[in-house]
């Protein structure tokens, strides 16, 4: 996939000498040119490129920097957990995402998951500019840049697991605070007298300290265990929340910034009939998939937090032979093509053809989570 | 969006080397520094000196700059255009258009140029970079080896 070839000269010195003939023409770069040129080159590059001298390696190292590469970067990837057989133990895979909407065989890479997982149950939470999160056993939370193979794991919240009790986690950026945030949503059953009915008890870390804080609990409802964690959108957290009536479904958002929530309006199906919903986050906006018996609704809140804005932007009709509706819609590519999860496999959806393509991906069978990541310098390692 | 000074017909460029290059005032716009310039005077024919530019180069900017201000050219001619533009320069070119770009203040042109260096440095050698930029390592041959050691994964 790389070929690095460069043009190797015999020596640095002899590659000196024709430098400087030619330097007479040419002065060398002012520094400010050379980070608009390095702040679009990829990030494995540019761990490399940190050898090239020593005002290199601390630009390239400066969180600053980081940060003008991140609204610069716009490779994607699609990283997929899947797990070894018979071991069972976990195997973490990239693959460029813009690769999946076209004819070749996207190529795996194989990263170095830094935890050694033996009999431990991860999850992945969510992605936040090129950070990955993952919740272990539902006690531990790990961030990791896979890009730059840095992570940090927060201690561990500390609550005896007990039957029927599930935590849920989220993962955001806040950039009133400029801080990275992980939410914790632990469900559990109360009882009184007469009912049994859940509770959540919610905390917040924020990266770059060393505890949990308890946050006010949910407003109302409990978050669905099996939509698996928060989304984050537009500085706020998102959960799709089912109230105690059983049929009623609300979504709860938590600002980011001062903590509080809001209820958000789910969008008006107009008279279509719909079986349950999932909540994720597409082209930075929030979506909700709705399932009919014969096919499902992606519908995208353009204005965040305007229930008027809600917009059907596709309507995905059922594969055939996949008797299962889609639970995550991941991507959509510029030429509005939507990359899907369906049982496990992938598969993306030409709405104006009204076609489906199953991505050629290598040697993935069985479970398997999909999540997009984008590359970037950010470190999940802060020092205070 | 700024109301053109309707006196200012024809703008003459003159580039380090002498040489003279007349243009009218939309090809300019994107030349912030020459554009600043321009607003503060009210005469029909200007003559700008720009010692930081040479004839070649300058010839190719407002070359890029007639291309892109069209208004019947399509987006797709303006990318193929583009393209070619990129493919007859040699690395020296690119670098000093950047620089011209970046003393004439011209955003888009700027990020072109950066856009097309950093293509073509990608994913070449430590040592092609440093001979690009005519960099000198400052780093001892130990210091170098260790710091490729520490980030071995990033070059396999």
């Amino acid at each position: 996939m790389e070929e690095t070839t460069a043009t190797k000269r015999p020596s640095l010195n002899s590659s000196t000498q024709t430098l400087i003939t030619l330097g007479d023409s040419l002065p060398t770069l002012p520094f400010e040119l050379i980070i608009e040129i390095l702040s679009r080159l990829p990030v494995k590059f540019l761990i490399q490129l940190q050898c090239v001298c020593k005002s290199w390696k601390s630009l390239i190292s400066d969180p600053k920097f980081a940060k003008m590469h991140l609204r610069m970067s716009t490779t994607r990837h699609l990283v997929v957990l899947t797990l070894t057989k018979p071991s069972r133990s976990l195997i973490v895979k990239t693959y460029p995402l813009s690769s999946l909407f076209t004819e070749i065989t996207a190529t795996a890479t194989q990263l170095a998951y830094p935890l050694n997982n033996d009999n431990q149950f991860e999850f992945i939470v969510g992605s936040c500019h090129g950070i990955l999160c993952f919740a272990i056993d539902q006690s531990v939370a790990l961030l990791w840049n896979p890009s730059i193979r840095k992570f940090t794991k927060l201690p561990s919240l500390e609550y005896p697991c007990r039957l029927g009790c599930y935590t849920i986690y989220a993962f955001g950026y806040d950039h009133f605070s400029d801080t990275y945030k992980v939410v914790s949503v632990s469900c559990y059953r109360s009882f009184n007298l007469t009912d049994c009915f859940f509770k959540t008890k919610v905390k917040i870390h924020t990266l770059g300290t060393n505890s949990w804080r308890r946050i006010q609990d949910f407003p109302t409802g409990v978050p669905f265990e099996f939509d698996e964690s928060g989304k984050f959108v537009n500085g706020t957290i998102n959960w799709l929340a089912s109230t105690n009536s059983s049929s009623l479904w609300v979504i709860v958002s938590l600002n980011l910034k001062d903590e509080c929530y809001q209820e958000l309006l789910l969008p008006d199906y107009g008279g279509v009939d719909v079986v349950t919903l999932t909540i994720g986050v597409l082209s930075d906006c929030l979506c909700i998939l709705s399932y009919s018996d014969t096919f499902s609704d992606v519908w995208l809140m353009k204005e965040y937090g305007n229930k008027d804005s809600w917009t059907n932007s596709f309507r995905v009709p059922f594969m055939e032979g996949v008797g299962s509706p889609y639970t995550k819609a991941l991507y959509v590519s510029e030429d509005d093509q939507v990359l899907l999860e369906c049982d496990s496999k992938l598969v993306t959806y030409n709405s104006s053809h009204g076609t489906f393509k199953t991505p050629r991906i290598q040697n993935i069978k069985g479970w398997m989570v999909p999540e997009i990541y984008q590359e970037s310098l950010i470190s999940p390692c802060f020092q205070q | 969006m700024a109301a053109e000074k309707s006196s200012i017909k024809i703008i003459t460029l003159i580039a380090a080397d002498g040489s003279v290059f007349e243009v009218e005032p939309n090809i300019v716009k994107e030349m912030k520094t020459v554009q600043s310039y321009i607003d503060e005077l009210d005469q029909n024919t200007v003559s700008i000196p720009l010692p930081n530019v040479f004839g070649n180069d300058l010839a190719m900017i407002i070359e890029y700059c007639k291309k892109h201000a069209s208004e019947e050219e399509t987006k797709e001619a303006k990318e193929e255009f583009d393209f070619e533009f990129v493919k007859r320069m040699k690395s020296d070119d690119k670098l000093r258009l950047l620089q011209a770009a970046s003393y004439l203040n011209m955003e888009s042109f700027l990020q072109f140029m950066a856009k097309a260096i950093a293509a073509e440095i990608e994913n070449q050698s430590v040592e092609f970079v440093r001979d690009y930029f005519q960099i000198e390592s400052d780093f001892t041959p130990e210091e170098e080896a260790e710091l490729r050691k520490e980030n071995e994964w990033a070059f396999k």
